[in-house]
């Protein structure tokens, strides 16, 4: 879980400005990062391209109030995390939700690097397995487990995104995890 | 401490969130009994196989789908100059009404300096079709009476959808940008780019809204609006469409000369003012 890179001053300065090739760097400097965020918060793969791109959006017609006190990614997680509650939290979508299936193993991404086909079997398996347990958790305890765990952001990001203690950050993390846990316990 | 209790906090426990007794209590137990080892490893298991998931990474084409979008969208996130879009609206009217003939209404405006403009594209070009790569045009926005019919002064204009800083009655606003006809253009499509350096003018609901109708109105005539940077925007129809997208904007375009003396290409100016059905 490195950290990847933020994009150079001046090109944010740039994406400020409106300059199209800076926008276009910005939207690919960060898209995988967004992508795997709205991924993970929503129930499909075709669902997560809509917020992602719905992210992206949203961020340009912010762009010129980005006041670069925090990271770009962390002002860009902010608006990927809003963006997918506003969706979550939208009553049609939540009436729909109880209708439709989540990630099929077509929808799981390769996960193959061991070589070894019994393992990527599993792993595949457990991929799916996690998105629906995921998937079944409140918002507030998603949030944490997606920034932390598959983000892999630091606790004082995360507590800058999600606008609350770094204390209470690990605290949610903690019960978000155990949700998590006691969901796939008999699965896994 | 019972099997319940430990595997209840077994993830406070792992984050070292639990009090001092309490951890030392979870810890004596899980060297003791099996089973709850099993799901403390469970549980690690879970959380680091979370946090070794390779990455999932865009959608091809992503980047693609979102300039796409932008370009849809006309991206007025960053263009800033709302009257260039109306200028470029009536770069549309001004051109096709010198080059396209059968379009004329005796009702609209037969401003002189579009005549003139006219004379001085014939004299420039053999096939007259439309505007060439080239002309540079510089445009002013300023508000005049309308005239419905030659010498006939018409009804005041009703006030515009969205007026902009300084574009009132009592202070014209003013812009300066060029025009810069592309070479492509032919007799069945018109197009123009507009580049503005225009000062910048304060974002606003009424201004997205303005472009939001515009950009829907150009595309359902089979037009398209098009940034190519911050300060330039291509502006493309059929000809043939002109008429219906008149029927759809009322378009004011009214013409005044700085000067007495017809100016040269690059320092004419042209008023402009638009309003939305």
């Amino acid at each position: 879980m490195s950290r990847q890179s933020e994009m150079p001053d001046d090109w944010i300065q740039r994406a400020r400005d409106g300059d199209m090739a800076a926008l276009d760097m910005l939207v690919r400097c960060y898209q995988d990062r967004i992508y795997q965020l709205c991924y993970w918060f929503m129930k499909d793969a075709a669902e997560a391209d809509d917020m992602a791109q719905e992210t992206f959006m949203r961020a340009f017609k912010a762009m010129a109030r980005f006041r670069g006190d925090a990271a770009l990614s962390t002002w860009l997680y902010r608006i990927g995390v809003n963006t997918c509650k506003n969706r979550l939290n939208a009553l049609t979508y939540r009436i729909r939700k109880y209708f439709t299936h989540s990630l099929d193993a077509g929808d799981a991404p390769d996960l193959s690097a061991t070589g070894n086909p019994a393992s990527e079997l599993i792993d595949k398996e457990r991929h799916i397995l996690l998105h629906r347990a995921i998937a079944q958790l409140p918002t507030d305890k998603k949030q944490m487990i997606i920034l932390r765990d598959i983000q892999g952001l630091a606790y004082d990001e995360i507590a800058r995104i999600a606008d609350i203690k770094i204390g209470t950050v690990k605290s949610r993390l903690a019960r978000a995890r155990q949700a998590l846990y006691l969901i796939l316990r008999d699965d896994w | 401490m019972r099997c319940q209790s430990v595997i209840k906090h077994l993830a406070n426990y792992q984050q070292g969130l639990l009090a001092d007794r309490m951890h030392s209590q979870i810890q004596a137990h899980l060297k003791a009994c099996r089973n709850c080892q099993k799901e403390r490893d469970k549980f690690v298991e879970i959380t680091t196989f979370m946090q070794h998931l390779p990455q999932t990474p865009a959608p091809d084409q992503f980047a693609a789908k979102i300039k796409k979008r932008l370009g849809k969208r006309n991206a007025g996130l960053h263009w800033r100059w709302p009257a260039a879009y109306a200028a470029a609206v009536g770069v549309c009217g001004c051109f096709l009404l010198l080059t396209m003939q059968p379009f004329r209404s005796p009702h609209r405006i037969q401003p002189e300096l579009m005549v003139a403009e006219k004379r001085q594209m014939a004299k420039e070009s053999v096939a007259d079709q439309g505007p060439r790569a080239g002309n540079a045009v510089f445009l002013t926005l300023r508000p005049k009476p309308v005239l419905m019919a030659p010498g006939i002064a018409g009804p005041e204009p009703a006030a515009p959808l969205l007026q902009t800083d300084g574009f009132s009655e009592s202070q014209p606003g003013r812009a300066k940008f060029k025009s810069a006809p592309r070479a492509e253009t032919n007799a069945d499509t018109f197009q123009t780019a507009v580049k503005s350096r225009a000062h910048e003018v304060e974002d606003s609901a009424a201004f997205h809204d303005f472009q939001s109708d515009l950009q829907t109105i150009i595309q359902a005539v089979g037009g398209s609006i098009e940034p190519i940077d911050s300060h330039t925007l291509v502006v493309t129809m059929p000809a043939a469409a002109y008429m219906t997208f008149l029927n759809k904007i009322q378009v004011v375009a009214t013409i005044a000369a700085t000067s007495s003396a017809r100016p040269e290409p690059a320092a004419r100016q042209w008023a402009l003012e638009i309003h939305l059905n």
